[in-house]
């Protein structure tokens, strides 16, 4: 397989994943609503955050074979930083109050460490993807001839 | 910050965050080895010693990726990383199915069940984000880079 026609496959294969782990999620907040710990909600939330980070992962390989074809901008880059940092403060956040809780039930807290921990994962496969996007195009792009003379056109 | 400097910094990181995980599992395993009375707080720790397990695995990768690209040799460790990728990814499923099985019911109800789930889930996200990595390693090594087509160009105009 071409790297291009890979990049598509998990491009796709994220975008799948991702989807149906949002679709999980949004089916378990709308039947048991938000933050249940009934053992049915916590499992359905569990897997469906498992799928998101798996989803990300997928397509950001997938991104970061597709450098070549569609440049990574300093726009998108600023972006994909901005996920990384929101992410691992939210994550941090959610995750120092819940160990900090001492009125609320043990698996109450569990589920709300397990709800930051998992944001803090998506923002550091978001930063590690970034760099790696970033080191990608500047060793396949960056360094081509045509790309320098699009950079030194007005 | 060059890319070969960068590499040794997700590798320390890797490093450190693996070394973290390890000191909740073994505190985990001082802390609560014969106590069942606190099942919560174990499954807490153990947790989130493998989301920094996880978290240095993607740096790992990262160190991995970096070092494709720099045509770093390799040697044993990609056979180490074949190994994990293709190992972790059956290893998951498996937890995952004996537990449902086992237990007969997907929805874990006792926190060991959860614990036994989590586990799978881990071991199966692992090996995604080291056939993920993989992958980009193959392509990165297959493909020629800017800087070294530039040489050859170079080198064929002289």
């Amino acid at each position: 397989m071409t790297r291009s026609a890979e990049a598509t496959f998990w491009q796709a294969v994220g975008a799948v994943i991702g989807i149906a782990g949002g679709s999980d999620l949004g089916y378990a907040l709308g039947k048991y609503g938000l933050a249940s710990i009934e053992p049915k909600a916590l499992m359905l939330g569990i897997a469906g955050s498992f799928l998101l980070l798996t989803g990300g992962a997928c397509y950001i390989a997938g991104r970061a074979l597709h450098v070549e074809e569609s440049v990574l901008g300093s726009r998108e880059a600023t972006l994909w930083k901005l996920l990384a940092t929101v992410c691992l403060v939210a994550g941090g956040v959610v995750v120092v109050v819940a160990w900090r809780q001492s009125n609320t039930l043990m698996l109450d807290r569990l589920t709300m460490g397990l709800a930051g921990a998992f944001s803090m994962m998506f923002g550091v496969l978001c930063l590690v993807g970034e760099r790696v996007m970033s080191r990608m195009h500047d060793a396949l792009v960056a360094n081509k001839p045509v790309a320098r003379a699009a950079t030194a056109r007005p | 910050m060059d890319a070969a400097r960068e590499r040794t910094l997700w590798r320390a990181a890797g490093c450190l965050s693996s070394l973290i995980a390890l000191g909740f599992f073994v505190w985990c395993q001082i802390q609560y080895y014969d106590r069942a009375d606190m099942l919560h707080w174990p499954l807490w720790v153990g947790t989130a010693g493998a989301f920094c397990l996880l978290a240095g695995i993607c740096c790992f990768v990262a160190a991995r990726i970096l070092g494709a690209m720099d045509r770093t040799p390799e040697g044993a460790r990609a056979a180490v990383w074949k190994t994990f990728t293709y190992g972790s990814i059956p290893l998951g499923v498996l937890i995952i199915v004996v537990e449902r099985l086992r237990s007969m019911q997907i929805h874990p109800i006792t926190s060991n069940m959860k614990a036994v789930y989590i586990a799978g889930a881990f071991v199966l996200m692992a090996g995604i984000v080291g056939l993920v990595g993989e992958r980009v390693v193959a392509h990165m090594r297959g493909t020629p880079l800017a800087n070294e087509s530039r040489g050859k160009a170079e080198v064929t105009v002289a």
